[in-house]
């Protein structure tokens, strides 16, 4: 017989109990946004919109280039499918996984992605577009770029050991572990001459440090470092200044340095304000290099027009905000921390990319979270998706509602003590 | 740290370099909140303003239309049992634009240094294909391949590498090009007009000349320059189309803003002419042009009921498929567009007009002495006589110029014109043939000697096709059909277009056109057996004119004709030759007269003309 | 004694001061974000479909273009071959090649009356110099290459249909 009193069990919510009222649309945003599951539906619907979007897009903007080469306008399509199938299988893991277990993976997880990216040094990496950020081992289903995984064993270790000092944080000295060795993981991102992907995590680590309350005098820093650091990188090369000189010209040479930003631009204005139906893309006949990858916010420009751009930048919004929100309602520590670091991963990634395809800033090689055509990068993200909705569901208030819904259902009855 | 509690000494509290303050961490989230959603709103109003608002028209600017001229085939133009004389086969211009060969399409700047050593090595392996294609010299290719700046450093963009390619051999050209992965090589519409027949009936056929006009409009810069390429060429052309379409570098875009206009093929004409007898006739009036030493020919097979033109010869000839090895003054067509005086032929027409009156019969008895006075200068025959009695009929058989002067003074001279417009004589035939001459025709107040001389073929100008209908309409039952040279023409799909019909009108009675007939066989009795064809009543007449000449003042040059008609008893086929001399050594008898047999011996059983069953007339000469 | 032990007990006979509030309504047979949910799929799969006919529309697209160029192909081939038969079919071609297999020029027709069965006409042995205008000159040259005409000609001829670029 279970033996437990009756309880002052203070009631949870309303789900189960009473209609909630429904006397003004505030009243039930309110009573919508309370309930403790909400944040935790919020980061599954707007995951599952943006995969689904990106998949479409995907399908519809390698069509023509799948088409011609291999024969099979589905040929990336499916592949990203397959990709996705992977990425959603652990991203169920990652979520349900207790959150002893995902600390404990922190450190293999870095381990891990550190060898991976020292090897893409040795004859096992292969080069892509100038960037030596792909290992192969042996065919080519096994072909994955280390960096995304990095990004998230980066954000896994430093939201653990963040939250491990979180007593200590008073001592400049306890910040610094996590940023030298986030320095060395952007180092050797910066050593495969991938620049986009090293701004992405190095600015992710920033906000990451700004949530966990650094000092802005150590923020200010580092920023600096940072930013020279960028400068100085763009000054080394050649190409990346040739990029600059593009971007601040941009009626300057539009066939060579400036052809792919045209016709990205090219491609919005098309799509104008509602598009010119999915599947109906011009730029994407071979006119838009990287239509599937780095400029396939343009060809979503193109097809679903400002209604469908504006639709994708509120969903990462969405998601930034589903994300803080957890983060503001967590209790730990770690959790805090990661969600913050997989948000600001998506939302930085996501805006620098369509920064780029919109022409607001130079060409920099960052491909858009979950819509551009990318095993490594789609599983990663839904990895990282993963793990948010695992925190949503760390939530007090929603472990609490999980919890109780996993008794019997007698105790559903409440019962009130008076007297 | 307790520092400030001992020995209360307030020792002020340094604290370590290591010590910091810690944010508060909602606040923070707010703050990173606030900022990121600031981004999203800067980054949406920036798409608002590329996609909604587009003030630079950049979506205009990412069309790319692209038009693709369709041309429309020439027609080809047939005999009349259907064997092609005039085709256009599909053919281009091989164009490059070095500048584009010269980095193989790419931008300088996204170049990999493999690209860059396949792009050098481009003009080398195109001109290869091309000499292997084509033949040629490869430096040449080569050079154009190569040459991307003029000599004051301007790009070059256009270099012509191949002229009227066929477009079978191109299109393996382009095919090799393009499977090794080279770009720049384009091409022109520049069918080649193919003439089978060579030399054969060309004057009729005609040939394509260069429209510098055309040329200068960017426009297909060949049109038909003679013949029934130029009489025809409108209709030959056809209408180009035009297909309104997206480009793309991996082919036509599928969008439903392309637009196809199909382009209207030109009319196939099918000719009267039949080739086999052109060939013979042709062959024949070359060989007879070169063994008397004439200066030229020309050669008309009418069929007489129908006004069809059988065969038309002209020699010398050209061969539209090589223009330059023949002189322009033998690219036209003299059958229509040289006029001269026609000599003896015409008593054929001045009887027959006196005879549709009644003024004369076969049997005519004319007393016709040595010579006849006209405008104080005598008129003589070709042979000299004392006064001699013949027949009307024995005026025509022998050819005798007196005869025919005394007999025509018989007539108003208002009613001779008359009948010689009626018999089309003065203004062009219609044949359906550029650049034909009207020939001159005195009218009404001519003075008695012209009447006089126009009785025996002096004193006016005529082509040959003019006379060769005029007699053709007298031999017919006295029914006037004008000459054609177009038999039909159909559409590309196959349907029939009208095509203009013969003027017909009736000159003489068809008693009248018997009896003239009738005096012609007096022609050949004369001569039998020589020109006799063997199986068929023949009527001919010969005629020997003289001609005036640029070479010299007053007459210095001949004509030599003769035209044959059989069956006699129901003609069906003419046939008229002159040749044209500048010195007297023969007749009209001698030199034209055997052309004439031998033609018409192939011709009339080629037409399955059936033999005369009945003898010829044997109307008396003399009396 | 837990709460449940008095559930039977008709409420009014209870002493404890628990009650029993009644039960609690019927859960929903579907969660209430069914709908919305069902929207969204029902949007997926229209825009699913819509790309999925887009898709076909294109690939058909490069079908026609490769028909096209295959058509093309095709008639330049046919064009060719037209070229060579007309110049196989002109009276100098007939000709040079009825001399060269042995014939000679005949003028004298002859009927025959199908009704009756008779013969009209001059039916006549001839000796071949009867028509000295036709002679057996030499073949006529024709305006296609020879190499052309034997690649026109060959049943392979022509590359498979590829995509037209220009």
């Amino acid at each position: 017989m279970n033996d437990t009193p009756a309880q002052d069990a203070t009631t949870t919510g309303p789900e189960v109990l009473e209609e909630p009222t429904r006397r003004s649309p505030r009243t039930f945003i309110r009573a919508a946004l309370d309930h403790p599951l909400f944040t935790y539906r919020l980061v599954i619907v707007t995951g599952a919109m943006l995969l689904v979007l990106g998949l479409l897009m995907v399908i519809s903007s390698s069509s023509v280039i799948a088409a011609v080469d291999e024969q099979d306008p589905y040929y990336y399509g499916k592949r990203q499918l397959v990709y996705a199938a992977v990425g959603l299988a652990g991203a169920v893991a990652l979520c349900l996984i207790p959150v002893d277990w995902l600390r404990r993976l922190a450190w293999p997880a870095l381990g891990l992605s550190l060898v991976l990216m020292v090897a893409t040094f040795t004859p096992l990496g292969v080069d892509s577009g100038g960037n030596r950020n792909w290992l192969r081992l042996g065919s080519q289903w096994l072909q994955f770029q280390p960096s995304e995984f990095a990004k998230l064993a980066l954000i896994l270790w430093g939201a653990n050991d963040l939250a491990r000092r979180r007593r200590q944080l008073t001592d400049l000295r306890q910040w610094l572990v996590y940023i030298v060795v986030a320095f060395v993981t952007v180092g050797l991102v910066v050593m495969q001459k991938d620049l986009g992907t090293a701004v992405v995590m190095g600015v992710m680590v920033l906000v990451v440090l700004i949530a966990a309350g650094a000092p802005w005098r150590l923020l200010g820093g580092l920023t600096a470092l940072s930013v020279i650091g960028v400068v100085g990188l763009i000054l080394v090369q050649p190409f990346r200044l040739r990029r600059i000189w593009a971007f601040l010209n941009p009626t300057e040479d539009p066939l060579g340095l400036n052809r792919q930003a045209e016709r990205g631009i090219y491609a919005l204005a098309s799509g104008g304000w509602f598009g010119q139906g999915l599947g109906a893309s011009r730029q994407k006949w071979g006119l838009l290099a990287g239509a599937h990858t780095d400029y396939i916010f343009a060809v979503v420009g193109e097809e679903l027009g400002l209604l469908g751009t504006l639709t994708l930048i509120a969903l990462f919004v969405v998601l930034a905000f589903a994300g803080l929100r957890i983060a503001s309602r967590s209790t730990s520590m770690f959790s805090q921390l990661l969600c913050v670091g997989v948000v600001a991963w998506f939302t930085v990634q996501a805006f620098i990319n369509i920064a780029v395809a919109t022409r607001a800033f130079p060409v920099m090689g960052v491909t858009l979270p979950f819509v551009s055509y990318g095993g490594s990068s789609l599983m990663a993200n839904l990895f990282a998706l993963g793990l948010l909705a695992g925190c949503a569901r760390r939530e007090p208030a929603a472990t609490q509602l999980l919890a109780a819904r996993s008794r019997p259902s007698r105790t559903r009855t409440i019962v009130r003590a008076e007297g | 740290m307790t520092g400030a509690r001992r020995q209360g000494r307030p020792t002020p509290r340094r604290r370590p370099w290591w010590s910091v303050r810690v944010g508060a961490v909602q606040r923070r989230m707010m703050v990173v909140l606030v900022v990121f959603v600031a981004f999203g709103l800067v980054l949406g109003l920036r798409c608002v303003y590329v996609q909604g608002l587009d003030l630079a028209g950049h979506a205009d600017a990412a069309l790319m239309p692209a038009t693709q001229e369709i041309p429309a085939t020439r027609g080809s133009i047939t005999d009349r049992n259907g064997q092609v004389l005039a085709q256009s086969t599909p053919a281009v211009n091989i164009t490059v634009d070095p500048t584009i060969v010269a980095t193989n399409g790419l931008s300088i700047e996204s170049m990999s240094l493999g690209e860059e050593l396949k792009a050098q090595a481009g003009p080398g392996i195109i001109a290869a294909i091309l000499t292997s294609e084509l033949g040629g010299d490869f430096q040449s290719y080569y050079n154009k391949l190569k040459t991307t700046k003029t000599g004051s450093g301007e790009d070059i963009r256009y270099a012509m590498l191949a002229q009227t390619v066929l477009t079978f051999t191109n299109l393996q050209i382009a095919a090799r090009v393009e499977a090794l992965g080279y770009v720049g090589l384009f091409r022109e519409q520049a069918p080649i007009r193919n003439y089978p027949n060579g030399s054969v009936g060309s004057n009729v056929v005609g040939f394509m000349t260069h429209d510098d006009q055309a040329a200068a409009d960017g426009k297909y810069p060949w049109i038909g320059g003679a013949g029934t390429e130029y009489s025809l060429n409108t209709a030959l052309s056809g209408v180009d189309g035009q297909e309104l379409y997206e480009w793309s570098p991996y082919g036509k875009i599928p969008t439903d803003t392309a637009v196809v206009k199909e382009p209207q093929e030109g009319y196939s004409y099918r000719l009267t002419l039949d080739m086999g007898l052109q060939y013979m006739q042709d062959k024949r009036l070359a060989d007879a042009v070169r063994q008397t030493g004439s200066t030229s020919g020309k050669a008309i097979t009418l069929a007489v009921k129908t006004g069809e033109i059988l065969a038309m010869s002209n020699y010398p000839t050209y061969d539209p498929n090589d223009l330059n090895s023949s002189s322009p003054d033998d690219r036209g067509n003299r059958a229509i567009d040289a006029a001269y005086e026609p000599g003896s032929v015409q008593k054929v027409l001045t009887i027959a007009a006196l005879v549709d009156q009644g003024i004369v019969t076969p049997a005519t008895k004319v007393i016709v002495p040595s010579s006849v006075v006209s405008g104080g200068v005598p008129i003589k025959d070709s042979w000299s006589h004392d006064t001699i009695q013949l027949t009307a009929a024995g005026v025509i058989a022998n050819s005798s110029n007196v005869g025919s002067v005394l007999l025509a003074r018989q007539m108003s001279k208002q009613t001779m014109v008359d009948y010689l417009r009626s018999f089309g004589l003065g203004s062009p035939t219609d044949v359906g043939l550029p650049g034909e001459a009207s020939g001159y025709l005195p009218d009404e107040t001519m003075t008695d000697q012209t009447r006089d001389n126009m009785a025996f073929g002096q004193g006016l100008a005529v082509t040959a096709i003019q006379e060769a209908a005029a007699v053709a309409g007298i031999v017919n039952g006295g029914k006037y059909v004008s000459p054609r040279i177009v038999k039909s023409a159909t559409d590309s799909h196959g349907n029939a277009v009208p095509v203009p019909e013969s003027v017909t009108r009736q000159v003489v009675s068809p008693e009248t056109s018997k009896q003239v007939v009738e005096m012609m066989e007096g022609v050949v009795a004369l001569n039998s057996p020589a020109l006799d064809i063997e199986g068929y009543r023949t009527a001919a007449k010969s005629g020997t004119a003289e001609e005036t000449n640029p070479s010299c003042v007053g007459y210095c040059a001949w004509a030599y004709s003769y035209v044959g008609v059989a069956p006699s008893e129901d003609p069906e086929i003419l046939t008229y030759v002159v040749l044209d001399h500048l010195t007297a050594t023969g007749s009209g008898t001698s030199e034209a007269a055997p052309v004439v047999k031998d033609i018409m011996s192939v011709a009339l059983p080629m037409f399955a003309v059936p033999v005369s069953t009945t003898p010829a007339s044997d109307l008396p000469l003399t009396w | 004694m837990s709460a449940l032990e008095h559930a039977d007990l008709p409420l009014t006979t209870r002493r404890s001061a628990v009650r029993m509030l009644p039960p609690p309504p019927q859960t929903r047979t579907w969660p209430r974000s069914a709908f919305p949910l069902m929207i969204l799929a029902l949007l997926a799969i229209g825009m699913v479909g819509h790309l999925a006919l887009q898709t076909r529309i294109q690939e058909q697209g490069f079908e026609i273009g490769a028909l096209q160029t295959q058509a093309g192909q095709l008639s330049a081939r046919q064009s060719v071959l037209q070229a060579m038969l007309d110049q196989q079919a002109t009276p100098q071609q007939l000709a040079y090649a009825a001399s060269q297999a042995g014939m000679v020029a005949n003028p004298y027709s002859t009927f025959v009356n199908l009704a009756t069965g008779q013969i009209v006409g001059l039916a006549k042995p001839v000796t071949g110099t009867e028509v000295p205008i036709i002679s057996a000159a030499a073949a006529p040259a024709g305006t296609i290459p020879a190499h052309v005409a034997a690649e026109a000609a060959s049943a392979q001829a022509g590359p498979e249909p590829t995509q037209d670029l220009a």
